[in-house]
């Protein structure tokens, strides 16, 4: 009780100094609480892709068709047959093949939803998700029929939201686009969700501000294999299935394909990551230096202001764990006060108790130096000192 | 009684040793006025310090009534200072931004004494010191004579039976000096125990015996 009581006269003698420390600890806390939640996400996000990516490469037909020859798979029935064949080969080729995959994330087809609105929309195939391994506010199994259940041409297209417009789109919410095409909100993706986009970018593409539609090839329809061809990826570390299927195109008279192989973007996107890794580590250190210099320091400037105070409080009585006590109660409430804020900021969980265990390690390390600053001097020597 | 026996104190500052109480026994009866004395550097603040569990001696014996002092527990050493040993130094070592009366109360602050009985005490003792009217001023703004006086105060206003002093008029001039020894000739009329450190020998003469030491030890 008594040494409560001279905490408080403490605080209120410098409470200037004492608040802008207590800020500062604040400041700190936050600081760390936030890098290290959304290092750990990212770490979440990108560990499943960084893994993958470690041991398989992403492929790209790169198209080298002429432009009359285009020209003529588009309007000849005969090739659209032939294309058919084609599609379904390809199809069987990775359904074969349990290391080699291939999917359609397909990003330039964005919704315009007023004048000038634009939401970035990514046309997915099914197994988009198994491969990102993206999550959301929905069931696995229910999704998918949800998803793709219907046709490419349905009335609505239902569509999962990322997280950052899951607020204005919430789940069941029907909007329009500017060509009057109906569309239905039926999940949001989980925050920091993210994809590569090897061909587009070489860093990690973050799904937080796009909208996910599924993918349909409509059969009949030149059109939509000449868009299949320029944007289905492969996934496998054996490309050779796929280098056959581009020998039966040329064979069949169809799309001059060659095979496009993103390792140099992928080791980018990688180290990209490793880089974001290494910056919130630098923030981290940053935070935790920034907050050990302002608690030692105000401890080393509070004992030494107060050598003469301490040393009249042991002559009359105090021991000297009363007097340490003090000292360490003062940096004790404004870890305290962080803590509170970290608790109101971000709530009380995984990430609040590392910070809490965070906050009290480092207490204790610095009570190291009032410690052996108070116990290791007697009374006289704290006193004399004082008027040094 | 207090009873020292073969007290050694070595200072150890960057390597280098001080003896700076070099083996000294000494007895010191209850309600005894005693004055210690000596050149600069003797070791006389020293002997005090340890005498009132400022400190703890390198070696030797410290009886107080019989009891070994230098075995027990900081808090219980902490004790001690709080409610049988009074101190009044030089520089009369006042918190200078509290109050006469905050500064009288201080040693209360570490009993379990009632507030009311604290303020009782304390106006008390300032009236016993004759500073009744400055109860409220800072210790700040005090005069000298008036800032030792506080400091008597605060060294008996826990029923202290043993007052220590380090050259207790060693700031003051004649006339105030005077008036601070009148008030321990009361204090150990009242039948407590006085040791004063001194280079005053009108201070000494004013004590019933006194102690000289040179290079740590008795004379
Ligand atoms: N904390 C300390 N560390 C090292 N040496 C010390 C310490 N305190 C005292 N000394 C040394 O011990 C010796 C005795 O000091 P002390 O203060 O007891 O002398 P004194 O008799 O009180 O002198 P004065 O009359 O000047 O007050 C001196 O040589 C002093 O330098
Ligand atoms: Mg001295």
């Amino acid at each position: 009780m008594k040494v409560l009581r001279f905490v408080g006269e403490d605080i209120g003698k410098m409470k200037y100094r004492y608040g802008i420390i207590t800020l500062q600890i604040i400041v700190g806390l936050v600081l760390f609480c936030y890098i290290y939640q959304v290092s750990d996400s990212f770490a979440k996000t990108t560990g499943m892709v960084q893994n993958r990516l470690n041991n398989e490469e992403i492929y790209m037909f790169r198209d080298n068709t002429s432009d009359k020859k285009i020209d003529k798979l588009l309007n000849d029935d005969k090739k659209l047959k032939d294309m058919k064949k084609w599609y379904a080969e390809v199809q069987k080729t990775v359904a074969e093949d349990s290391n080699l995959q291939s999917y359609i994330a397909d990003t330039d087809s964005d919704i315009n939803i007023k004048r000038d609105e634009y939401i970035n929309n990514v046309v997915v195939s099914e197994n988009f998700m198994d491969i990102y391994q993206i999550e959301g506010d929905f069931s696995k199994t229910k999704w998918k029929e949800e998803f793709f259940g219907k046709s490419g041409n349905a009335e609505e297209i239902p569509v999962i939201v990322g997280y950052n417009l899951s607020n204005k789109y919430t789940k069941g919410k029907v909007f329009m686009d500017t060509s009057r095409q109906k569309y239905k909100v039926i999940g949001s993706l989980k925050k920091g969700s993210v994809f590569v986009e090897p061909s587009h970018s070489k860093k990690y593409t973050s799904l937080d501000n796009c909208i996910l539609s599924p993918y349909h090839l409509i059969e009949d329809d030149s059109m939509e294999y000449w868009s299949y061809v320029q944007s289905v990826y492969f996934v496998t570390n054996h490309p050779e299935k796929i280098q056959k299927c581009i020998v039966d195109s040329k064979k069949m008279g169809l799309y001059d394909l060659s095979l496009l192989d993103f390792s140099y973007q992928l080791q980018c996107i990688k180290e990209d990551a490793q880089d974001t890794f290494a910056v919130y580590g630098m923030f981290l250190l940053v935070t935790v230096a920034f907050c050990i210099v302002g608690i030692i320091g105000n401890m080393i400037q509070f004992i030494n202001d107060n050598k003469k105070e301490f040393a009249i409080h042991l002559i009359v009585g105090a021991n000297i764990k009363e007097i340490v006590g003090r000292v360490i109660l003062l940096t004790t409430i404004q870890i305290l006060i962080g803590l509170a804020v970290v608790a109101v900021i971000f709530g009380v969980n995984k990430y609040f108790c590392v910070t809490a265990i965070f906050a009290s390690m480092f207490m204790i390390a610095t009570m190291v130096y009032p410690i052996l600053f108070l116990k290791r001097q007697s009374i006289r020597t704290i006193l004399r000192r004082s008027y040094e | 009684m207090i009873e020292l026996k073969n007290i050694e104190k070595i200072y150890e500052d960057n390597a280098e040793k001080t003896k700076a109480v070099d083996g000294i026994s000494l007895k010191i009866d209850l309600g005894e006025m005693v004055a210690i004395m000596g050149p600069s550097g003797s070791g006389k603040s020293t002997l005090l310090n340890i005498l009132g569990c400022l400190e703890q001696p390198t070696r030797g014996q410290y009886l107080l009534n019989g009891n070994d002092v230098i075995g027990l527990k900081e808090k219980q050493i902490a004790q001690l200072r709080n409610q049988t040993f009074g101190f009044v130094v030089q520089d009369f070592a006042l918190i200078e931004r509290y109050s006469v009366e905050k500064n009288v109360m201080l040693p209360l602050l570490y009993t379990k004494i009632s507030k009311k009985q604290r303020i009782e005490k304390v106006d008390r003792m300032l009236e016993l010191v004759h500073l009744s009217e400055k109860k409220r001023a800072l210790a700040r703004n005090l005069s000298g004579g008036q800032r030792q006086r506080v400091a008597i105060a605060r060294a008996i206003v826990n029923d202290a039976n043993i007052i220590f002093c380090d050259e207790p008029t060693g700031a003051l001039d004649k006339k105030t000096s005077a008036s601070i020894m009148q008030m321990f000739q009361k204090l150990n009329q009242m039948g407590k125990t006085i040791v004063i450190v001194t280079h005053d020998p009108e201070v000494a003469k004013q004590c019933k015996r006194t102690i000289f030491i040179e290079d740590g030890k008795i004379k």
